[in-house]
This record gives structure tokens, sequence and C-alpha cells, in this order.
């Protein structure tokens, strides 16, 4: 992280910019209760993050999962957690960037933060709260030595625009849903799919699973189960993948794209760079209000470390609500902040 | 911790840069065996806290497979999506701790802080 002047933003940046008193990064439970803490106070915020849907974890990982310590409610499905913390903080009109991954974070010398993401969208922010869980959600990769080589000249992770396979000859690995789910969907676009599993069942959804080999039974797509691919082949693009069989035999096959879908795993990412005081992936903090070292970030939730630091979605609520009365004093620096409880003065919204 | 005076389990663990060290834990510790591991200073992420979803726990078991219990559902689940598990692979979270790990030797794999 570094200052520089507001000359740095170029007119592109200022027409599609965010301006906004608060920016969350990270839409999981607690970023999304920092929307309440932050709106009680009168400060409007925008939250970014790299899943395709608020929730964070609780979405992601486990939507259907029984929560049992959220005070007040003995047991409470996780997506539900999420539904009702979205009902909750919508008087506070929050707006979101998601599928975005926070690439860079920019001091200006008017003591406002601009935030650029992967994908170039830019917010302006008062205050900055890192509410990152674990960090970015990212693909988990297959250990192949030219992995990185052939990322995005045949290898993808993420099946955006399927136009681009279409003609094609596409190796999918993997056996979960997603794997599943995408085999079927390419094999009425591609030239050629092939679905490369290490094991001889699926155990996602059956249905989709008996799709698969149906479709397999017909010559329609290849199945090759009991199989890894163990290397990728091509010289500026990928061209073929090589393939080992529980036989221990070997082979090659045509692959215009490689398609690895081994789920999504978390790492800290971009955060790491941004001068932030760390221990063990974790961002440092205070207890008072959960400042960062840097003035104007704050971190709360699963991302923060302090002594006695419990990772429970609880305790990520508290750290919210102390973190809004010193954020507060950022974003309105002349004015008083008087605490109100919503008891005798309800919620107003924007 | 919640552990009783029960007959020590001994097994053997190899962490990821390769160091092997024999560790006791007692038989019926009331934690998984994932939790059981970070008592004795092995990191372990554990973004799923323990509900077998993550992988972050992932482990070969290299001898004594044949005496663990099977893996639920849950885990062989989770361990087919993920992209480096063997037929050796289990989930530590998903591990009670007991006599079937006497004489274990566990690889870890998985996921540390990082």
């Amino acid at each position: 992280m570094f200052s520089v002047p507001n000359s740095h933003q170029n007119d592109k940046e200022m027409e599609n910019k965010v301006i906004t008193d608060v920016c969350i990064i990270g839409a999981g439970p607690v970023g999304l209760f920092a929307v309440f803490e932050a709106g009680l106070l009168k400060m409007r915020c925008h939250l970014i993050d790299v899943l395709p849907q608020v929730g964070g974890q609780l979405s992601e990982i486990y939507p259907q999962k029984p929560i049992y310590d959220i005070p007040g409610f003995p047991a409470i499905n996780a997506q539900e957690l999420v539904e009702n913390l979205k009902e909750q903080i919508a008087p506070f009109k929050p707006t979101f960037t998601l599928r975005e991954k926070v690439e860079e974070v920019i001091k200006l010398e008017t003591g406002e933060f601009l935030i650029r993401t992967s994908e170039n969208s830019i917010v302006e922010a008062r205050v900055i709260v890192i509410a990152g869980g674990l960090g970015c959600f990212e693909p988990r990769k297959p250990e192949l030595k030219n992995l990185a080589r052939f990322e995005g000249r045949g290898v993808n992770y993420f099946i955006r625009n399927t136009e681009i396979y279409r003609d094609k000859h596409v190796v999918i690995a993997g056996g979960g849903d997603s794997a599943l789910d995408w085999t079927l969907f390419l094999s009425g676009i591609a030239e050629r799919v092939t679905l490369v599993h290490r094991s001889e069942s699926f155990r996602g959804a059956p249905d989709s699973a008996g799709k698969v080999f149906d479709l397999a039974g017909k010559g329609k797509i290849d199945l090759l189960l009991r199989t890894n691919v163990t290397g990728l082949v091509g010289e500026d693009y990928l061209e073929a993948v090589l393939l080992e069989h529980a036989d221990g035999s070997v082979s090659g096959i045509k692959a215009d794209f490689f398609i690895p879908l081994f789920g999504l795993t978390p790492r800290l990412g971009p955060i790491a760079e941004w001068g932030l005081n760390l221990h063990n992936a974790a961002i440092e903090v205070n207890t008072f209000d959960y400042a960062t070292n840097v003035p104007g970030i704050f971190a709360i939730g699963d991302i923060n470390t302090y002594p006695g630091k419990l990772k429970l979605i609880l305790c990520g609520f508290h750290e919210a609500a102390l973190m809004a009365q010193s954020a507060f004093h950022i974003v309105y620096p002349d004015k008083k902040r008087t605490f109100k409880y919503t008891t005798v003065y309800g919620v107003h919204g924007f | 911790m919640a552990f009783t005076d029960s007959e020590p389990v001994r097994l053997t663990i190899k962490d990821r840069s390769g160091d092997i060290r024999a560790i006791e834990i007692p038989g019926d510790a009331e934690y998984n065996l994932m939790e059981v591991l970070k008592t004795f200073n092995y990191k372990m992420r554990a973004t799923c806290g323990g509900m077998g979803l993550c992988a972050d726990c992932h482990c070969r078991i290299t001898d004594g497979l044949d005496r663990l219990p099977e893996p639920a559902w849950q885990e062989l689940e989770t361990l087919d999506v993920i992209p480096d598990a063997t037929p050796q692979s289990r989930l530590s979270c998903q591990l009670m701790p007991g006599e079937h790990l006497q004489g274990i030797l566990l690889e870890l794999l998985g996921t540390d802080h990082y």
C-alpha cells in the first residue's frame, strides 16, 4: 500500500467508481452484519467478494449445516442465517461487487482509500473493513508441473463464456457436482468432452451421475474412471493432456481445454501485500476496536487475530459492533457519537 | 481438552516437511484427531472446523489403514473432489481417537495456516 495524489485516477476509473463511507472486503456473515452496525451510525457500506453470492463460507461450503451457537437461535441452518442477515441489513441499502477480488489498496493524500478489484472496479471509501474470513476462495489446483504455463491458454478453472468451448476438445477433471454438471452441459456444445475421475463412482447428485453414465454408454462423451491427469502438452496453447490409468498405463488425448474442477479453497491472496501486520496468515488487530496497524483499516471475523481469539461467528458480530464505533469518528470526524439502543430508537434505514 | 485416563494410543506422524515423530494420545479423547493433532502443534487450517468438508486436514494413512473405521459418506464425498487424494487418504477430522489408531503411520497433507 502506498500514498498517491488523487491525480492517480484516470477518467475511466472515475466513471465506474463507487464512493462510499465503508468498504467491506468479504460478504460473509460478519461482513454482512458490519453493514448493520455501520448503518445504525449512518455509514453507508459497499461490499466486495470474490464469490458470486454473499454468505462466504456459509453459502459456499456448508449451506445446509445447522449452527448451534448463534444467540437466540437454538439451531439455524447456515444459509438461513445468511438470508436473515440480508433481510436485517436491507434498510441500509448496501451495494455489492461480487465475483471480483480486491487486488490493490491505495491510500490517497485526502485520507480516503482507493480499492481496485481484479476486474478494475474502483471503490473509494473513508474506511476499509476486512471481513475476509480465511481469504479469497480460489480453485483447488491439481499438482501438474506446467499447469501455470497453460492457465488462460487452455486451462480454465471457471466456465464463464461457454461459447469458447464450441466444437473444441474439452477435458474435465473432478468427481463433484460441478464436474458432472459441466460435463453434461458442454457435451451439447463441444466437439468432444472427456470426464476424468480418479475413483470409479460419483458421490455427487445421483441424477447428474446417471446422466453422465448414460451419455458415456451412448458414446457421446468419454468417461475415464480410475484415471488421473498427469501432464499437459502444448506449445503456446494446450494441445493434449497425459493420463495415467488404474493399471499403470499412460496415454494422451487431444485437448483444446483442460478444466480441473476440484472445488474452492481459501487463500489469503493480495491481503498479504497491503502492509498489514500478519501472524499465521491472520491480521493482527487490537481488541479496542479491531483496528489494524494501518489507520482506517479494520479487520473483523476469522481473518483477524489477537490474544484469546476464537473463530466464531458470534465473536465476529461483536467485533463488527466495536469496529463501527471507531469507524464513525473517521467517517464523521466533526460529529459527536451518541450511543443509541435499537429498542429505544428503532432502526432507521437510508 | 477433555482427556481421561484411558490407555494411551501411540501413533506416528509425518509432517509436511517430512519430519517423523511418535506421539501418544489418550484413547478416549473427546475431540477428533485433527483437533488432537493441533494440540501437538501440527498446523491445520481447518476451514470447515471439522465437518469433513474442506480437506484442510487431508492425510494419508501409510500403515494401519485397514484398522480404521470405514469413512462416512461426507468424508468420501470430500475426498472424491480433491485433486491429490489417494486410496490411503482420510480426513483426520473424521477420525475419533481410539484403539484403532494404535500404531498407525499418518502423513499430513492438506493445508496449514497458509
